[in-house]
């Protein structure tokens, strides 16, 4: 690695945005998206955790669920159909959840390598907890010893990425059992407390994915306060 | 002139993709900007957006996978008529090559496309032939048939489907997977057979005690790997034969441990996790590199702690040339981050908690472990 973000010249604008449900950030994105297609706007990371969700990708509209729907309807839980790819996913709290909405063509970067650029970020974060994360051919997203971690869903529009990755911290697994995650009915998920086996603090899995974020992309990434919301915790 | 709807480059490794929704149906009006159609490949969902405003007509179904370049579609203006069909086949670099010699003999001599060898990209070809139709015959609102699909023989064929697993998704990186058959040929490869391949899941998970509560601190130290590589490289034959051929990674992680044992902290056994560029993986390993070291951690595992557990952890970022990574505390109540720089020279992040160490001690710790890094023969001397 020869470059750095000053060469590169690629910022990111990170927002913490806490617990939220996903309806709000979606529209957030949604409206960050179509301002970056419109030529303005910055590229930017939204982080956060998700209330408990279910969302479709475009191209699976059928819920791809282990037990019927009522039942998920019991748990509170709400089905929203989105415009990513993939199948069936789970977002709930304890997840770390990242959208880049990033203008590709600004940062010269292919979807492809945006998308492993991603998946390197996550297994760089699972290092500095001396977790080993890869990829597999059983699909894309990080997998530690043959379990799912991380599962990753992208939309591209006129060059601009929305979705992203999720990152299993300490999330309740059992929802995930209502769902055959990402269509398929054989995969484990696990989170990085079950595989590191104490308590994860999200606060710095926010961190060192902010961290490694800038590393793989070569970007300046700087975590901005929220306008009008107190900053979540003291910097360190 | 007509406007093509091409199945984008989405980056290095990508083939293809499914066609897998025409958001507008064939012959309706468009808008430019407006999105037309999703072209879904593995995780990835793509709106491709219409270049201009026109009529729409499809050329590839709903459902069907194209490969990188391929036209799906094309948009015209009211009236216009199609571009002919070896027009646009032109413009698809790996379906012209797929279709074989004999479509290629008919396309050049029908109009001796210079670009017609068909490995340049769809930018590169010549744009005229499509975007000039000088005599169109302007019949105002009539909508052209398509010219009609190749029939299943002579249409390029389809796209291999790695695993096969679900029909066209996922469409990545042949190249990845000829590289992986390549190293599966080669041999078990060694990080398979290395004997802690299996250890970062296992050093994590049993970390549980202590550390939780106490306040995690870090210190740092500079050190010159150029120094440090020399060294390994001249000590490398007399470094005692077990394991791999020593990295300066090895050299640290043995000063690490000397240095510990000096200050009177009892490290017990370790783990090292490298993360390397070109596997986007980390190792770990279990890493007694000599008698001293491997008694020292024996006489742990004598005592109560079981062998298998690391209680302390090196994590290195040296061949992603990180200047500095400050490594959570996996459990244990150490963790060492090294990290170099462009120039040869590099940092050992020490993270630990307050229980170990007061912060002068650590200071020391750290000035011993540069200079056991920088000259190394200090631990055989």
């Amino acid at each position: 690695m020869t470059t750095g973000p000053a060469e590169t010249g690629r910022s990111v604008a990170v927002y913490h945005l806490g617990t939220t449900s996903y309806g709000e950030v979606h529209r957030l994105q949604q409206r960050l998206q179509a301002a970056r297609r419109a030529g303005s706007g910055v590229d930017t990371l939204l982080l956060t955790e998700h209330r408990p969700v279910f969302t479709l990708g475009r191209s699976h509209p059928a819920p791809n669920l282990r037990v019927p729907e009522e039942t998920v309807r019991q748990y509170g839980i709400d089905i929203v159909p989105t415009e990513r790819g993939g199948d069936i996913t789970y977002h709930g709290p304890g997840q770390l959840v990242a959208y880049g909405i990033i203008a590709l063509r600004g940062w010269n970067l292919g979807v492809t390598e945006y998308v492993a650029g991603l998946e390197e970020t996550v297994i760089g974060v699972l290092a500095d907890w001396g977790l080993r994360g890869e990829r597999s051919d059983r699909g894309r997203g990080v997998w530690v010893e043959g379990r799912k971690i991380a599962s990753l869903g992208l939309n591209v529009r006129g060059w601009v990425t929305m979705h992203g990755i999720a990152l299993n911290v300490d999330p309740d697994l059992g929802h995930f059992e209502l769902i055959n995650p990402c269509g398929m009915s054989d995969v484990e998920m696990t989170t990085m407390a079950a595989e590191v086996g104490r308590q994860v603090a999200m606060d710095e899995v926010l961190e060192a994915f902010v961290f490694h974020f800038g590393r793989v992309f070569e970007c300046r990434a700087k975590l901005q306060p929220i306008p009008g919301r107190e900053k979540a915790r003291p910097a360190r | 002139m007509a406007a093509l709807v091409a199945v984008p480059d989405l980056g290095r490794g990508m083939v293809g993709g499914l066609v897998a929704e025409w958001y507008r149906p064939d012959g309706a009006e468009v808008e430019p900007g407006e999105a037309i159609c999703r072209l879904e490949c593995d995780f990835i969902a793509v709106d491709i957006e219409a270049e201009r405003g026109g009529i729409l007509r499809h050329r590839k179904p709903a459902g069907s996978i194209e490969r990188k370049g391929a036209v799906l579609g094309v948009i015209v203006a009211r009236g216009e008529p199609l571009p002919a069909e070896e027009e646009l086949r032109a413009f698809e670099p790996t379906a012209a090559a797929a279709d074989g010699a004999a479509e290629r003999r008919v396309q050049a001599g029908g109009d001796a496309a210079p670009g017609g060898d068909g490995s340049a990209p769809p930018a590169a070809e010549p744009v005229p032939t499509v975007r000039h139709e000088p005599d169109a015959p302007a019949s105002d609102g009539t909508v052209v048939p398509f010219p009609r699909r190749p029939e299943a023989a002579e249409r390029a064929e389809p796209l291999p489907e790695p695993g096969g697993a679900i029909p066209g998704l996922p469409l990545w990186e042949e190249e990845d997977q000829r590289a992986a058959a390549d190293a599966d040929a080669e041999a078990p490869g060694p990080s398979d057979v290395r004997p802690g391949a299996e250890q970062p899941a296992r050093f994590a998970r049993i970390a549980r005690e202590a550390a939780a509560q106490a306040e995690v601190l870090s210190a740092h130290v500079c050190v010159s790997w150029t120094r440090a590589a020399e060294a390994v490289e001249a000590l490398a034959d007399e470094w005692h034969p077990f394991g791999p051929r020593p990295r300066i990674e090895d050299l640290a992680l043995r000063a690490i441990a000397r240095a510990l044992a000096e200050a009177g902290v009892e490290p017990g056994p370790a783990g090292m996790v490298i993360v390397e560029p070109e596997s986007d993986r980390s190792f770990a390993v279990e890493t007694p590199l000599d008698e001293e070291f491997r008694r020292m951690v024996q006489a742990r595992a004598d005592g109560q702690a079981p062998f298998e557990r690391a209680d302390w952890v090196v994590v290195s970022l040296l061949p992603l040339g990180v200047e500095r990574l400050e490594p959570r505390l996996a459990g244990g109540r150490l963790a060492f981050g090294l990290g170099a720089g462009r120039d040869g020279s590099g940092t050992i992040t020490m993270r630990y908690d307050s229980t170990m160490f007061g912060e002068g001690d650590a200071g020391r710790v750290l000035a011993r472990v540069r200079s056991l890094v920088e000259n190394p023969y200090r631990l055989w001397g």
